[in-house]
């Protein structure tokens, strides 16, 4: 009944019924930041990539041929915008490296949002995270923040489930593993 | 049904972390828990894991709304356009307007006894005929009493120039000649002592050129452009000349003289009375359409 009614949602905003267009947007709007905040990790930055992830999709929405859910379509070109925009920041990153070892520049300070980590297994389980690599984390994000399937992730990021699976079992290991060294350190120091 | 290896067992679980395990496996994966304590650690740490990673990730990023009308920045507004745009127009429209009676207002204000502004002057020289002619379109019949039907008319004279083939060195080449015309003779209707007021419908038409139009009644129907005119042209009359082909080298025989190009000639002016003669030798008596003849050149 949903995927009726947002199919023929789309088929409005196709014709340019701007009533529609601006329901399809108030519809997903959420889940497309939250992707956004998810991939990126900055909420102003995630309003950026939403808007943006919006109009790409609103003038690709001629390219829709409804063969995968119009929400995974929305998803793949929302981690799109999100992807071209953590490139921006590694690049800004490294620019920022080499700043740093010609003494030249500030050091970063903590985000804000590291405050809302309490415990240190949490923060401990956070590093861990943000230290997967965007292949492994995204499959991660996906699955346990955004509760996609495989077959889901597998459309959103456009590979086949297999390698989802493999990315998903690969990235909890690291995880497993790395918490399990933290929890033996901490007692360890304690 | 084949005891799992510990290596497959955790092959399991994962795949039933994923919801990818088929039910013939997730029947092995529980039979080989229900024996091997190890194998059961692993699935209740992985368990443990995942529910962590979704608290801390819905932790961190739940708290955090989006803030921005996306749908509003996104969707298109072609209405509020055509709307801004009415309203612009509108706004402009009643700026105009305003204007416009702003100016309106000016110009009433401005003082009715200063000078009606005359029609220009007909040039001699662009136009050889100048004609009294209204200045108003008459589109209402105006009726006013006699006593006072004066008005002034300054006749310049139309001179022909003869050439002087006897001349002498030194001598004038033309002969100034003044050009008689004639006058018609006055209408009983303009001389009628007893009308005391008249009913005046100026014709809507042109006055025909070359001659000095004096509107229908008696009074003050001399137009006042045809008074500031500078000349007056008659049509021409034919003066008896010499052929030009015994003297080749002279001009047209018969030639205009603009005296408005000569201030100091002597010019000549009239008093327009109802009922008085203009003197010394014609009167001039108002009528339907009358010429005006420069007979007052002295």
């Amino acid at each position: 009944m949903e995927h009726q009614n947002t199919a023929a949602l789309v088929e409005l905003c196709r014709t340019g019924d701007q009533i529609a267009i601006e329901r399809l947007v108030r519809t997903h709007q959420s889940a497309v930041h939250r992707l956004a905040l998810s991939v990126l990790d900055d909420p102003s930055e995630a309003e950026e990539a939403t808007q943006d992830a919006f109009v790409a999709a609103l003038k690709a929405l001629e390219s829709y041929r409804q063969e995968a859910a119009f929400t995974t379509w929305l998803y793949a070109i929302t981690l799109n915008v999100c992807r071209g925009r953590l490139r921006q920041r590694r690049m800004r990153e490294r620019v920022v490296m080499v700043q740093k070892w010609f003494g030249v520049g500030s050091s970063a300070s903590p985000s804000p949002e590291g405050a809302a980590i309490t415990t240190e297994r949490d923060s401990a389980l956070w590093q861990a995270i943000q230290n997967l690599g965007e292949k492994h984390r995204l499959p991660i994000i996906l699955r346990y923040y955004h509760d996609l399937s495989v077959t889901e992730i597998a459309q959103t990021l456009d590979i086949n489930e297999g390698t989802v699976h493999s990315r998903l079992n690969t990235a909890r290991e690291q995880l497993r593993v790395r918490l399990k060294t933290h929890d033996v350190l901490g007692r360890r120091l304690i | 049904m084949t005891p799992l290896t510990h290596e497959q067992a955790r092959r399991f679980i994962q795949l039933a972390a994923d919801q990818l395990l088929e039910a013939e496996q997730q029947r092995d994966l529980t039979e080989h828990l229900a024996h091997c304590a190890e194998c059961q650690a692993y699935a209740t740490e992985l368990t443990g894991l995942e529910q962590n990673i979704k608290n801390i990730l819905h932790e961190r990023w739940d708290a955090l709304p989006l803030t921005k009308d996306i749908a509003r920045q996104v969707a298109p507004r072609p209405n509020r356009m055509a709307v801004g745009w009415a309203w612009s127009l509108a706004r402009a429209g009643l700026f105009m307007t305003a204007l416009l009676i702003a100016v309106r207002l000016f110009l009433w204000q401005i003082p009715q006894d200063t000078p009606p502004l005359s029609s220009p002057a007909p040039s001699t020289q662009s136009s050889p005929t100048p004609s009294l002619e209204p200045t108003a379109t008459p589109s209402a019949t105006a009726t006013f009493t006699l006593p006072t039907p004066t008005a002034t008319m300054r006749i310049l004279p139309r001179i022909t120039l003869i050439p002087n083939r006897t001349r002498a060195p030194g001598t004038a080449i033309y002969t100034p000649v003044l050009l008689p015309t004639e006058v018609p003779p006055p209408t009983e209707r303009s001389t009628s002592p007893e009308r005391e007021t008249s009913t005046v419908v100026p014709p809507p038409t042109a006055v025909p050129a070359s001659t000095t139009t004096v509107m229908p009644t008696s009074t003050t129907t001399v137009m006042p452009t045809a008074v500031s005119a500078t000349s007056t042209s008659v049509p021409p009359t034919p003066v008896p000349t010499n052929p030009p082909t015994e003297y080749p080298f002279y001009p047209t025989p018969v030639e205009t003289l603009d005296l408005t190009a000569y201030p100091g000639l002597p010019t000549a002016s009239a008093t327009l009375l109802a009922t008085e003669t203009i003197e010394p030798t014609e009167t001039i008596t108002p009528s339907e359409t009358s010429t005006a003849s420069p007979l007052l050149w002295p």
